[in-house]
């Protein structure tokens, strides 16, 4: 049994109400208080139940689906506890009201922070339209159980569905204990409910950003510096006749937007336009960051982390090697775009963002300014109130992987938006979004180990070089007193091997290309290396790498299980014609371990199976995260063999032909193996992504007796199918 | 000097009559005049397949064909796939749970449709050709494999 506080719930009973509706606040911290009695303004509850007369369940959420499966996973916890039959759920998506609370989506946290929470608010629900059919029969609640969205009565003499009791529940007081469910009676969860985003996504009905569609409505596209840093000099004047459909050119100081009845008017003004930028002196190119990052790596860098004593003894062997990996773009399938309307005093948003709490707060600052004076004076009136003058729906969303934490493509369209009193729809080109992304860092890491008589190393020494992601989000966080970028050291502060001394120490250059957010963020860069270098101890130990990896994570269980696991699955070295690389990494809460398989034929090497062990906790669902597995495996091995290069102070890549990610025919058989467990949920979005590069590369060496320390390779050092 | 012209084109067996510039793409007709935003736009230079339409039985890139050049033609977009009931190619995509964030399935499930409009078995090699033109960031092809490979086994689309 556990306990509830009810602060963190509130029923909610709308006058003349005929649906039951449930609160929950999933902020842990917040001192409000609820009770039924109290409006729901003093209350912010995150998520909403809905039961209608329909016996159907509603379940608001503030989280963003972005194929990460979270409609369905945060139902399956409802449902379960609710009982309810998994076509009586429903998931509708939050806008941007304050009563959600601060909303964002990122960082594999989704389920991680609130799975105990829906649970709790299924189970509150459940509880209450027990107590209110045995209220209704004259019976002890004990009497009853719940099963498909009804109370029965034991012995099978009454039932009533929920919708039946919807104004029963609504007198019932919110108990205070309930009790969950023991994992050995979960009926959904641990299932594969299938989606229920799916009907609409294989139909073409799904709507995302970009394809909100308002009465009157306009587009506009925006072509950027493609020097970062530059600002508009002149806009060449264009014969205007030329283009019928063009509404108007406005000038962004460090953009240009042009606005057009339709995409493609807009887009081809766009190419023909002769914009002369003021260019910044001194430009960024590929050399000279690799030089100011070889520069770095010379000095001590700052120290991240050190334990243990360093007892190396002058018979150890040392090894030491360097790795650098390169910038990344996130290349959503759908480019950044947002629809704003400015109507009534109201700036109205629908975007396809992981955040529309940032996406208000970006909005703010536009429209506010614009309105400065009435809005200073609608303040002084309603005060609080006046934040909800801006609306954001959140659309489907066409692939994150982080990219949709950053806001840019909402600043523009409220900006452009303020031209006109009609909705306007922003969409950037594939060019523009390749070009102005907010790219992964690129790296240079120098790792020193010494090993033991037996192989195994008793000092590992690690220093990471590169520009911060976090001070090119908001400037200044790299600073005097603050000279470590968190998200840089990520997947290499601790590491899962027991080893005797660690040391970890990170420099940072500055640079002016934009960072952001990529799936597993420093994940995807430590582990890559980490695993890479372990495998060349290995190597050098002449040690099979994965007994030599076993060896290591003795005090490590959870990770070593699936490193076990996934040795198995792989039949690991068993087929002599084909060559292994194995791996393992911790992060976001779950454990993942892979093998490549890997065959070689006149110096042509053959992708053809990755196998994958996962520990994620508790396993929601297991095909959603078998999904992301498949997912994740890909995405990194796109990045095997693409990466952003920088050039005269801009981005040469523009599109897929030269921003090449992974084809059906690149694309490897993937079996993935879910560890069953009932522990704390972990994030399945992006744990799979860290190890899969290194399992690959080890396996290249393994083939080819190359070490592969510099990303990216040749696609064509592989066979297609 | 170019000037707006108007067209009628014939999307899913229904006529529309729309007015642009002569050499606007079909995708950007659909999306923008038509009103049907099922069909996507991903590069605009027939590298990605999101855009993928069928005319005449045959999978175009929508990004790349202007309206003049389809006047006459029958085209059939992912909202004209199924009349009343879901398409078997669809429901396949369900069965094996493919989408992720869904934003290449149009494109992926025309494709795939239009392979089976051609031959109702068709060989790894016509797979796999028809399907490595279709991107997917989210890396659904694992499981685009097995919903074709499913259609393909049980013989599910038969010519008629
Ligand atoms: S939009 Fe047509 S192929 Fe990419
Ligand atoms: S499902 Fe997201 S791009 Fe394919």
């Amino acid at each position: 049994m556990i306990k509830i506080t009810r602060r963190h719930f509130l029923k909610y009973t709308l006058q003349g109400s005929t649906a039951f509706i449930l609160g929950v606040n999933l902020s842990q911290n917040k001192s409000v208080y609820a009770s039924q009695n109290e409006s729901a303004n003093n209350f912010s509850p995150s998520i909403w139940l809905k039961l209608d007369q329909d016996n159907i369940c509603t379940i608001i959420v503030p989280e963003t689906e972005m194929g990460q499966g979270v409609y369905t996973g945060i139902a399956t916890l409802v449902a379960e506890e609710l009982d309810l039959d998994w076509k009586q759920v429903n998931v509708v998506r939050a806008d941007s009201s304050e009563i959600y609370g601060y909303q964002l989506t990122g960082g594999s946290t989704s389920i991680r922070n609130a799975w105990l929470k829906f649970r709790e608010a299924g189970a509150i629900a459940r509880k209450i339209f027990v107590l209110a059919a045995a209220k209704k029969w004259n019976v002890k609640p004990e009497k009853c159980y719940t099963q498909s969205g009804a109370v029965y009565l034991s012995g099978g003499s009454r039932n009533i569905s929920y919708a039946e009791l919807i104004s029963d529940a609504n007198q019932i007081e919110i108990p205070e204990n309930v009790e969950l469910k023991d994992p050995k009676d979960f009926k959904l969860i641990g299932k594969d409910n299938p989606r229920l985003d799916d009907h609409e996504k294989v139909t073409g009905q799904a709507v995302f950003g970009i394809d909100v569609q308002l009465p009157n409505l306009i587009i506009a596209t925006t072509v950027h510096a493609p020097v970062f840093g530059s600002t508009i000099n002149k806009i060449q004047p264009l014969n205007n006749s030329d283009f019928p459909g063009l509404i108007k050119i406005i000038n962004l100081k460090t953009l240009v937007a042009v606005v057009a009845n339709d995409f493609w008017t807009a887009h081809k003004v766009a190419k023909s336009l002769k914009i002369d930028w003021d260019i910044p002196s001194n430009l960024s190119d590929d050399m000279k960051i690799s030089h100011a990052l070889q520069q770095a790596l010379k000095t001590e860098g700052e120290l991240a982390q050190e334990h243990g004593e360093k007892l190396v003894h002058k018979d150890n062997k040392s090894v030491s090697a360097e790795y650098s990996v390169p910038f990344q773009a996130h290349a959503t399938m759908e480019p950044m775009n947002c629809t704003v309307y400015i109507h009534d005093g109201i700036c109205e948003i629908w975007a396809p963002t992981q955040s529309p709490s940032n996406a208000k707060s970006t909005a703010k600052l536009y429209f506010h300014t614009k309105y400065s004076k009435m809005w200073k004076k609608l303040k002084s009136i309603f005060s609080d109130s006046i934040s909800e003058d801006i609306i954001v729906h959140t659309t489907y969303v066409g692939g994150g992987f982080g990219r949709r934490l950053k806001q840019d493509f909402v600043a523009e369209a409220v900006q452009i938006a303020l031209h006109f009193d009609v909705p306007l729809k922003l969409i950037w080109s594939r060019e523009e979004d390749i070009q102005h992304d907010r790219y992964r860092p690129i790296a240079l890491s120098k790792l020193e180990a010494s090993l033991d008589e037996n192989g195994f190393p008793v000092s590992f020494q690690h220093h990471i070089v590169s520009p911060s992601l976090r001070d090119s989000l908001s400037p200044g966080y790299i600073n005097q007193k603050r000279k470590i970028d968190s998200t840089a050291i990520e997947g290499a502060l601790r590491l899962p091997y027991e080893i005797n001394y660690h040391k970890l120490s990170y420099s940072h250059i500055s640079n002016k290309i934009p960072l952001g957010y990529w799936r597993s963020v420093g994940a995807s860069i430590n582990a890559y290396l980490i695993e890479s270098f372990i495998d060349e101890l290995a190597h050098h130990a002449n040690k099979d790498p994965y007994k030599y990896r076993a060896t290591l994570l003795q005090f490590n269980p959870r990770l070593l299980n699936t490193l076990n696991t996934v040795k198995d699955i792989s039949n690991w070295k068993q087929n002599s014609n084909s060559y292994y690389g194995i791996a393992c990494h911790s992060s976001y809460g779950s454990h993942v371990s892979l093998v490549a398989e890997i065959t070689s034929e006149n110096g042509i090497m053959t992708l053809n199976h990755v196998y994958c062990a996962i520990d994620c906790g508790m396993t929601l669902n297991p095909d959603i995260i078998k999904a992301q597995m498949e997912s994740s495996i890909i995405f990194g091995l796109s990045s095997l063999f693409h990466e952003i290069n920088i050039k005269d102070g801009r981005v040469v890549q523009s599109n897929f032909h030269d921003y090449p990610i992974i084809r059906y025919d690149q694309s490897p058989n993937i079996t993935c193996h879910v560890i069953e467990n009932t522990q704390e949920p972990g994030g399945v979005g992006e744990a799979g992504v860290p190890p899969t590069l290194p399992a690959i590369t080890n396996a290249i060496f393994a083939a080819t007796g190359n070490r592969i320390r510099k990303l990216p390779i040749k696609s064509s050092l592989f066979s297609t199918k | 000097m170019a000037s707006l012209k108007t067209y009628t084109i014939t999307v899913n067996s229904k006529q529309y009559t729309v007015s642009v510039t002569p050499d606007t793409p079909l995708l950007w007709v659909l999306r923008d005049h038509v009103g049907l935003t099922g069909t996507k736009y991903g590069c605009g230079n027939g590298d990605c397949g999101a855009c993928i339409v069928i005319i005449d039985d045959s999978p175009q890139f929508s990004c790349l064909l202007p309206i003049e050049q389809i006047l006459t033609k029958k085209i059939t977009t992912i909202e004209g796939l199924s009349n009343q009931q879901i398409h078997p190619i669809q429901q396949a995509w369900i069965d094996e749970q493919v989408s992720q964030c869904g934003y290449c399935q149009p494109g992926q499930i025309m494709m795939a449709a239009s392979l089976f409009l051609k031959t109702p078995n068709p060989s790894d090699e016509e797979v796999i050709n028809a399907m490595s033109k279709v991107l997917c960031r989210c890396g659904t092809y694992p499981r685009v494999e097995k919903a074709i490979k499913k259609l393909t086994n049980n013989n599910l689309l038969k010519n008629d």
